[in-house]
């Protein structure tokens, strides 16, 4: 991991970005108040707000080329800007949960001790595991298509799901149910005790992270960076 | 260009420590799920609540003396799962809605079979429900209390309570489980 | 092996259909000024994009110090100015400067000092360091890209256009500073268009063609050498033409000898840049409004052209 890239990538952040985070903040809270509930799973929100084009924009803005002529590894790039999302994403949800939290004590629906530490913990997984899946899809298109790559990536699932629905293609219909899990890993622990998520769960978090990021870091490792060839 | 670049003087290096710790984590998952698959975990989260048919329920309820309690869910809801674990797995509290509702399980089973049997249809759209758990409480009146989501066994308890609360006495036993 | 070794290099695009690099092969010792001339699609950036390892070529191959420029050492004494000048824009001159020098992995203990003697190398005025980068002008563009491609003292310096935008003194002030780079002992490899540029400052040039090296010549004259000099200015109106008597008055002032004049230019003999650059500030001094600059000899342009008399062929 490389600092210098971790903090330029703090530094980057657009009032549009901030803008937006403060939307969802307000909307959460009026969410928080009716429902009596914080979710860790607002983090994957961020991720995205933040995130959005974090190497897509480098590619994009034509940065890459003075930026690899340094002695920088690509995958030391590709977990800098993985840490740099994650990071920022965690912190904004730490501070989302706490105000989230002081809103019911002041409603008298104080949530008790544990499930506080769980949530920190699960935003922290959340934030991390979303930033992996946005980096690696960062990577395949310019600009912010890596947002509507996702979005286009659930369309998509969610129609290919109800076409297979009939047929009896269990690995098929096993991967398609669980491109959100793909996608937002993490996201569905959030209502649930850290005990009580099971071992496979575990495992199956961390894979998916790891492989989001090894392909990340490969497809970094092979692309041409160029305007020659325009 | 080697694909997979394991020299650590390349800035194209691809980390042996990374592609190591993917393919272990891999390899897990896999014979862990195999192995799940094959054993498969002793009936879990036994759900004690006597859920009754749609009809069974229609006719209880004409008499006037309990609420129905419409407990909305799905296969694939973790949430769901966590409450008939907390909730209705309890002896204590399936004890105490056995006597003080009239429960009925709407599942929904969209995602497994495409469709709903007509009753459930019919249920969701007459309360309109929109996300899983919804756990909804119907009076002899006709009125309804709905609660979205599932939080932790103390405020669903709490929501319970509630509803009875609000019954005239002597209909329906407004004790605590 | 020291220098830059590319043997039998090919390049293609768009799956074999574009040839950009048809089998080049060059080699480079340590401490030359190398040019590459060529037409627009010749393979110039190509051959550039592969010397810094941003390009996975076909086959051939490229050494520099005897190492893959993929290595992370030939990285650390490489520095670069892009022909495309996009710099984080967000930045300013310093923080820009500054964040190169870090990614760099050069030590921190330095780095002010060092970041502000490669500003004020390249000229670019003090005010504008703490401006955003986002309101330079082409110029102060491309001043920042040398002074962080400066930083470190890289042994190779690859520089794409590195004067293209600029006015005349500046072109000069560029061309004294890769004088004192070659003079320390560095490498350069330059492209440009500017040929009058590419023969003040090179030691060789090659002219590269349809991804093929077409020929190379040795370039005798340097930085120190005597020349004749065209100097080109835009026609005033009637009655305040610049005198003859007056430009030979200038031209002794700074050591260099008219050798004939005419309405809007006059060609002078000049000992050296040194001599150029203070005929030109002299000129532009006393109200010349001049426009252009130029070497009076032609070869690279023979060269450019297809003339072929009294070359080296590769």
């Amino acid at each position: 991991m490389n600092l210098t890239l971790v903090w330029a990538a703090f530094r980057r952040t657009h009032w549009i970005r901030l803008a937006l985070l403060t939307i969802i903040f307000i909307t959460g809270y009026f969410t928080i108040a009716a429902e009596k509930t914080v979710l860790a799973g607002e983090g994957a929100w961020f991720v995205w707000v933040l995130g959005a084009g974090i190497i897509g924009k480098d590619v994009s803005e034509g940065v890459l080329s003075l930026l690899f002529s340094r002695p920088i590894k690509r995958a030391e790039y590709v977990f800098s800007k993985w840490m740099a999302v994650g990071l920022m994403a965690s912190a904004l949800t730490w501070l989302y949960l706490a105000v989230g939290w002081s809103i019911l004590w002041h409603l008298n629906e104080p949530p008790a001790w544990t499930q506080m530490g769980t949530s920190l913990v699960l935003a922290l997984l959340i934030c991390f595991g979303t930033s992996a899946a946005l980096v690696f899809l960062s990577t395949l298109v310019p600009g912010i298509g890596d947002l509507a790559l996702m979005f286009l990536i659930l369309l998509a699932g969610q129609l290919l799901e109800w076409w297979v629905a009939g047929q009896s293609w269990p690995l098929v219909k096993w991967f398609l149910h669980n491109i959100v899990v793909f996608l937002f890993p993490g996201m569905g622990w959030q209502s649930m005790g850290l005990g009580d998520i099971s071992l496979l769960d575990w495992i199956g978090y961390f894979s998916i992270v790891t492989i989001w990021l090894t392909l990340a870091v490969g497809m970094m490792n092979r692309k041409e960076i160029t305007y020659a060839n325009s | 260009m080697r694909i997979l670049n394991s020299d650590p003087h390349s800035s194209k290096e691809m980390p042996s420590w990374l592609m190591g710790l993917t393919f272990l984590l891999f390899l897990a998952w896999v014979g862990s799920a195999i192995y799940n698959n094959a054993h498969p975990a002793p009936a879990a989260a036994q759900d004690l609540v006597r859920w009754q048919t749609f009809s069974d329920a229609d006719n209880q309820w004409k008499r006037g003396t309990k609420p129905i309690l419409y407990d909305f869910s799905a296969a694939w809801c973790g949430p769901c799962q966590q409450m008939k674990k907390d909730v209705f797995g309890d002896q204590k509290t399936a004890d105490w809605i056995n006597q003080s509702f009239i429960p009925v399980s709407a599942l929904d089973r969209q995602q497994e079979d495409g469709k709903n049997s007509p009753e459930v249809e019919a249920l969701q759209k007459q309360y309109d429900i929109q996300a899983f758990p919804t756990l909804v409480v119907k009076f002899p009146n006709g009125s309804f209390k709905t609660q979205v989501g599932y939080d932790s066994q103390e405020k669903t308890i709490q929501f319970l309570q509630e509803q009875l609360a609000d019954l005239k006495p002597g209909s329906a036993s407004a004790s605590t489980p | 092996m020291a220098g830059i070794q590319i043997k039998n290099l090919v390049k293609t695009y768009a799956q074999g259909k574009v040839r950009a690099l048809d089998g080049v092969s060059l080699t480079i010792p340590p401490g030359q000024v190398f040019g590459v001339i060529g037409p627009n699609g010749a393979g110039k950036t190509t051959l550039m994009g592969c010397l810094l390892g941003f390009l996975n070529p076909d086959s051939g191959s490229i050494e520099i110090d005897g190492l893959d420029p993929s290595d992370l050492r030939a990285r650390a004494v490489t520095g670069y100015v892009p022909e495309r000048l996009a710099f984080d824009r967000w930045m300013n001159g310093r923080e820009f400067v500054t964040y190169h020098h870090a990614l760099a992995k050069l030590p921190a203990g330095r780095r002010n000092e060092e970041v502000a003697q490669a500003l004020s190398r390249v000229g670019l005025e003090e005010d504008a360091w703490t401006r955003p980068i986002a309101k330079y002008s082409r110029g102060m563009l491309q001043r920042l890209g040398l002074a962080q491609a400066l930083l470190g003292s890289p042994r190779y310096l690859f520089l794409d256009e590195p004067t293209s935008g600029m006015d005349p003194l500046g072109v000069m002030a560029v061309r004294e500073l890769l004088s004192e780079i070659k003079k320390q002992g560095s490498t350069i490899l330059l492209n440009s268009h500017q040929l009058d540029q590419v023969d003040r400052i090179c030691d060789n040039v090659v002219f590269v063609k349809n991804g093929r090296v077409e020929s190379m010549e040795t370039v005798q004259a340097g930085a120190e050498s005597q020349r004749a000099m065209t100097i080109s200015w835009r026609k005033l109106g009637k009655g305040s033409a610049v005198a003859g008597a007056k430009l030979k008055e200038i031209a002794e002032k700074c050591g260099a000898e008219l050798l004939e004049s005419a309405e809007g230019k006059a060609e002078f003999l000049v000992k050296d840049d040194e001599g150029a650059q203070k005929l030109l500030a002299l000129l532009v001094r006393a109200g010349v409004p001049v426009i252009e600059a130029s070497s009076a000899e032609k070869r690279l342009e023979r060269l450019f052209l297809g003339e072929k008399r009294g070359k080296e062929k590769v």
